[in-house]
């Protein structure tokens, strides 16, 4: 992460950014059902019912033509269009040119998976450009693609909203500038054609009938991110829509996440030193495998104002860094510290899971790689029989793994090593499926739990309802009898005072 | 007269060979025995050593195609005096051999070929001849060893300082595991507000070597048993596999290692995943939509949701 180039007094630092293509997608080892259920279940959290249908044809086959996705998901011809339109817009799809069946529509699983990270990215535009470029990003997300002009002005129009309740004057200017400096942090990117240009995809996909030389009679072209060229010259009158870079947000939470491990190992100043060396690494190539060498002094002038610190103090923390063999943060190679922050991850999953013991041990088998049972429990310094327990409990979990080398041919249990192992890969995928299966039923739940609240609520205004008719009767049949304060008493005593309060917000709600 | 001079001879014979093999340590060898006593015959010589063998006052060892004679240790020579009978004997010295690591049972049995019966007997007899003693080891609590009656068991059969009557004391090493902790965790704190503004020394002046924790320990006298460095070192490396510490390697000017341990804090708080229920759930596995454990009836979300 940090390397010392050249001699003491011109000492560079180097930083290389993640490249997306050099991160090994744990996704091709996770199980397809767990995917295709968090999948499925995004997108109705997102879009709701109609798109969860379409989305989950799509999971189900892979990828479909229109009149499939008509066909198995029961749904109007309309709504599947909508649903294609909205999926296409938010750029979790998209369509190759099939011979046979026209063209196939396709999930972008890893895409939609993003949208997990949705609060992520908003929070880190928050944390590095301010409130307004929260509110920008916020927009985008919430539209998925959208022309400039009309996010600006949805923007102000939602400050002036804010400024209504806080008698705080609205300034327009710094809606442009935060919306400048995202998209100049390369947070924001064009991808032409607007939100009329993706209907009209749909519409000309659906119309689209394959010719006999299996070319499309209009040629269809697919938004794609930096073609705005391309597309300008097609279109020429389309307007320029934007859309999140979620790879340069995906940087900017690892970025994050490496600032808050060295603040928290070493202390604040040491963080800030990390955020400076990253932040200038500010436009970092693909292509390049090492980024512009950053000299102190520039470090020195990019630190923040509160960070005060003179250039021996800054040398001292930079050779602490550079030294630390522990995170890696000494390597040049920034995969190598995230591999670091990976393994922290698991030993504190482990340990938050299943108890101290357990993160002993599991921490024991990261750190020696493969071990014999008798040497972990020695080193463990636990009771030998938990020590065991331990091992096959983390076993069965699929945390770690058994591999056995016999010592003779017949492959004798007690002539046989029993090596414990583990694989980071293995172990991430176990994890990474058990977090997608949680989001999806986090997302069940709560739709039952809005669905009973909804019954309840209905139950609730019916019975009010019914005491109301039944109030209106015994007034109607009131023949002088004394008894009819008592039963109408009665009858508004049967609403219990939280059902009565549930009813008042309740019609608040209905009033709005 | 004849047969008395003979006698004399051959006790004078066993005499002499005795004091060669005290002073061949390593033993001696057929030629050395010729050239020592060139008057004696082969014949002479072999006597000798058979009846020296036979009263248990030499070991007979084979190497390099010839055979070694070396003296056997007095005390055992004594103690071998005590057996009854040879059987007796044979067990004794494989217990011997044994040495203070012991040996179970069923392998003198193998040594010895005898049967477990019988065996069992012998085992009692030198038991209550207090000739050899029954160890149990910590490895297999079930397991007996034997070993001479005046050695003391190896570290691998009592486990050592975390070990009292074959149990492990998982509470002394967890006490001890604790105030080694302190002890990091107030060497860092010192350091801190000693070296303000001088990162690099806070953080040398932050780890304390293995010896240093030792002493305070000591020091502390929570332990009955007199505790060693490596004694310490095994428990502070309990502590960086519970994620409380770290190590460095450094080497003095004289080239000798030496280990350096630094208290540190978590640097990842927890995971999301393992705050929901589904994280820490035992039969997510079997959890489905609409099936008999589903997240919508689920009672640990219920739990989750309602605190």
């Amino acid at each position: 992460m940090v390397n010392a180039v050249g001699l003491y007094g011109k000492k560079l630092v180097e930083i290389r950014p993640i490249f997306p293509n050099r991160v090994l997608n744990l996704l091709h080892y996770c199980p397809m059902s767990d995917i295709n259920l968090c999948v499925i279940k995004l997108a109705r959290l997102l879009f709701g019912e109609v798109v969860e249908h379409v989305v989950s044809c799509l999971a189900q086959k892979g990828g479909a033509p229109l009149r499939d996705i008509i066909q198995r998901s029961k749904l109007s011809k309309d709504e599947v269009k909508n649903s294609l339109c909205i999926l296409l817009q938010h750029d979790l799809i998209d369509y190759t040119l099939s011979n046979t069946n026209g063209y196939l529509y396709r999930l972008k699983i890893d895409r939609i998976l993003l949208c997990n990270r949705y609060p992520r990215y908003i929070y880190a535009s928050k944390f590095l450009f301010g409130d307004i470029a929260e509110l920008i990003v916020e927009e985008i997300l919430l539209n998925g693609q959208i022309i400039k002009n009309e996010l600006l002005d949805q923007i102000k129009s939602r400050l002036a909203d804010i400024v209504e309740k806080d008698n705080t004057p609205p300034d327009p200017t710094e809606v442009d500038t935060a919306f400048d400096e995202l998209a100049r942090n390369n947070f924001i990117i064009e991808v032409g054609g607007g939100r009329m240009l993706v209907k009209s995809e749909v519409e000309q996909v659906d119309k689209m009938t394959p010719t006999t030389n299996n070319k499309p009679s209009e040629e269809v072209s697919t938004p794609k991110k930096g073609n705005k060229r391309q597309r300008s010259e097609d279109i020429p009158s389309a307007p320029v829509s934007k859309r999140l870079h979620l790879e340069e947000g995906t940087n900017e939470i690892n970025y994050m996440m490496i600032v808050e491990v060295i603040g928290k190992k070493y202390d604040s100043i040491a963080a800030a030193i990390m955020r400076s060396m990253l932040e200038l690494d500010a436009n970092p190539q693909e292509s390049d495998i090492i980024t512009n060498a950053v000299r102190l002094k520039e470090i020195k002038s990019h630190l923040p104002k509160e960070v005060n610190v003179t250039k021996s103090i800054l040398e001292e923390y930079l050779t602490i860094l550079y030294e630390d063999k522990q995170l890696n943060t000494g390597d040049p190679d920034i995969l190598h510290i995230f591999s670091e922050i990976v393994k922290r991850t698991l030993e504190c999953l482990v340990q938050q899971r299943f108890g101290s013991n357990f993160g002993r041990i599991f921490r024991i088998i990261v750190h020696k790689k493969s071990l014999e049972q008798k040497k972990i429990c020695d080193m463990a310094m636990l009771p030998s029989k938990d020590a065991k327990a331990i091992l096959y409990t983390l076993m069965v979990e699929k945390f770690i793994r058994m591999q056995e080398i016999p010592r003779s041919l017949d492959c004798v249990a007690s002539k046989t090593f029993h090596l414990f192992s583990l694989d980071i890969l293995d172990t991430c995928t176990v994890v990474l499926s058990r977090s997608y299966k949680a989001i999806a039923n986090s997302i069940i739940r709560r739709d039952w739990e809005v669905n009973s609240n909804r019954q309840r609520e209905m139950r609730l205004l019916d019975k009010s309802e019914r005491l109301k008719t039944m109030k209106k009767s015994v007034l109607a049949n009131t023949d002088g009898n004394v008894s009819i304060d008592e039963t109408i008493r009665e009858l508004e005593e049967s609403i219990t005072p939280i059902e009565s309060q549930q009813l008042k917000i309740l019609r608040e709600k209905f009033d709005r | 007269m004849n047969n008395i001079d003979s006698d004399f001879s051959l006790v004078d014979l066993e005499k002499k060979i005795l004091t060669l093999c005290q002073s061949h340590p390593k033993g001696l060898t057929d030629s050395i025995l010729q050239d020592e006593m060139p008057n004696v015959n082969v014949e002479q010589r072999v006597s000798a050593l058979n009846r020296l063998l036979s009263a248990g006052n030499l070991d007979l060892f084979k190497s390099d195609s010839q055979l070694i004679y070396k003296l056997k240790d007095p005390d055992l020579v004594s103690k071998n005096a005590i057996c009854e009978n040879t059987q007796e004997k044979l067990v004794y010295q494989v217990i011997g051999d044994a040495g203070n690591k012991g040996i179970w049972s069923r392998d003198i049995r193998l040594k010895c070929n005898l049967q477990m019966t019988q065996l069992n007997k012998i085992l009692r007899n030198l038991e209550s001849k207090k000739l050899i003693k029954a160890v149990k080891s910590v490895t297999a609590s079930k397991k007996k060893l034997y070993m001479l009656f005046n050695l003391d068991p190896d570290i691998s059969v009592t486990g050592g300082a975390w070990y009292s009557d074959q149990d492990f004391e998982s509470e002394f090493v967890e006490v001890l595991n604790q105030q080694c902790y302190r002890c990091l965790v107030q060497k860092v704190e010192e350091s801190l507000n000693l070296c303000v503004n001088q990162p690099r020394i806070s953080l040398n002046n932050s780890f304390a070597s293995s010896e240093e924790v030792w002493k305070i320990i000591t020091n502390l006298k929570i332990s009955k048993v007199t505790l060693t460095v490596t004694d310490i070192e095994t428990i502070l490396n309990t502590l960086i596999y519970d994620g409380k510490a770290e190590m460095k390697i450094e080497s003095d000017p004289d080239g000798q290692e030496f280990k350096l341990y630094r208290a540190v804090k978590p640097i990842i708080d927890a995971s999301g995943l393992e705050k929901t229920p589904c994280g820490i759930c035992p039969v997510i596995d079997q959890c489905y939509e609409n099936g008999a454990i589903s997240p919508a009836t689920c009672i640990y979300m219920k739990e989750w949701l309602e605190s």
